[in-house]
């Protein structure tokens, strides 16, 4: 692949994907500048990675593979005790239900608050299924079996359920 | 009652985030720094072992001792000494085999292994190439060891220098066994069914 090839591919990739990397980023990063620190990395291991795409599999599947890979870097980076927390937390023992009289316009900000509190292997698979990935794909960037896929995300999907509240 | 709502209203949510500013241009900016940095990093250690062995060379050429030869030998065996360790240490540590996540968690582990495996071998090579360098000098050149241990080359080097390393060295092991032991529990989390 020549250098302006390279770039061109790189250009395009990161542009046609960078809300969707935004999103997975934030749901790694405790504020924005983390955020997008953390994107700017992904774009580094992008550019870096790009040669060894052999299409294997989609460009985007590649792309959010890089993505997760970097996000996981990023955590272990962080303090140990910081990031055993971060692995750990479990919406069971979490703090209670996130505030539900939020309003309407708030709801994704609440959503993303939830994911963000997810365990990691809970949080991987719905930042995926929430980006329209189908089984196969998510399968795919994370190297699981499908059906390992649709039991994480099971239990995802109930762990958010718990976190955004239930109130009579 | 309110119920959590089906997955295509949570993609629907999830999606009207604000997305990143769009820059493009800082993102390319940053990855062609970084790229240039790791690059030069290696560039400047491989030039600074040789800047390291042309002075003893140098010196070698000035002095009308014999065993002043002997310094460039033992200089150059022993920075491929400690290069050929750091090889050693480093093997299977700059990329990972493919883009699976497994692939990367099996990279940052070898490389934390490789900073706690490090820091007794560094220290060993630290303190011998300091005790070789005045052994040579004291045998070959009749410098008497008072006078070494008092050179200001053995005082930054060896006083100041070589606490300040071992220090350093362990702790960041110590930094890199929280790490090891973080990511080998992600590991073992990644692998569950």
């Amino acid at each position: 692949m020549t250098d302006a090839a390279r770039e061109q591919r790189f250009l395009t990739l990161l542009n046609a994907n960078l809300p969707a990397l935004g999103r997975l980023a934030g749901s790694y990063a405790g504020h924005t500048g983390e955020r997008d620190d953390l994107l700017q990395e992904i774009a580094l291991a992008l550019w870096q990675a790009l040669p060894r795409f052999r299409g294997e599999c989609s460009e985007r599947t590649f792309l959010f593979r890089i993505a997760h890979n970097r996000c996981i870097n990023h955590i272990a980076r962080r303090r140990p005790m910081d990031s055993l927390q971060a692995l750990e937390l479990d919406p069971a023992d979490d703090t209670g239900p996130i505030d539900v009289a939020l309003s309407q316009a708030q709801d994704s900000q609440r959503l993303s608050g939830a994911v963000r509190r997810l365990p990691l292997i809970q949080r991987q698979v719905i930042v995926l299924a929430l980006e329209d990935m189908d089984y196969q794909e998510i399968a795919a960037v994370l190297g699981i079996s499908e059906v390992n896929v649709g039991v994480r995300l099971n239990r995802a999907r109930t762990a958010l359920k718990k976190l955004m509240g239930e109130r009579a | 009652m309110n119920a959590i709502p089906e997955l295509n209203d949570l993609r629907r949510q999830w999606q009207t985030q604000p997305a990143p500013p769009a820059d493009v241009a800082a993102l390319r900016q940053r990855v062609a720094s970084d790229t240039r940095t790791h690059t030069r990093t290696l560039g400047i250690v491989a030039i600074g072992t040789g800047l390291v062995i042309a002075a003893t060379v140098v010196k070698a050429l000035r002095s009308d001792e014999p065993g002043a030869w002997f310094g460039v030998l033992f200089t150059a065996t022993y920075a491929l000494l400690v290069w050929l360790v750091a090889m050693w240490l480093s093997r299977g540590t700059w990329r990972p085999r493919d883009e699976s996540i497994a692939a990367h968690l099996d990279v940052s582990i070898r490389r934390c292994r490789s900073v706690i495996v490090a820091a007794p071998v560094g220290i060993v090579l630290y303190a011998a190439g300091l005790i070789g360098s005045l052994a040579w000098r004291q045998r070959l050149l009749g410098v008497e060891w008072q006078t070494l241990l008092e050179t200001p080359s053995m005082i930054i080097a060896g006083w100041i220098g070589g606490p300040l390393y071992v220090i350093g060295m362990l702790i960041n092991a110590h930094v890199q066994r929280g790490r090891l032991a973080f990511l080998e529990r992600l590991r073992q989390q990644l692998g569950e069914g």
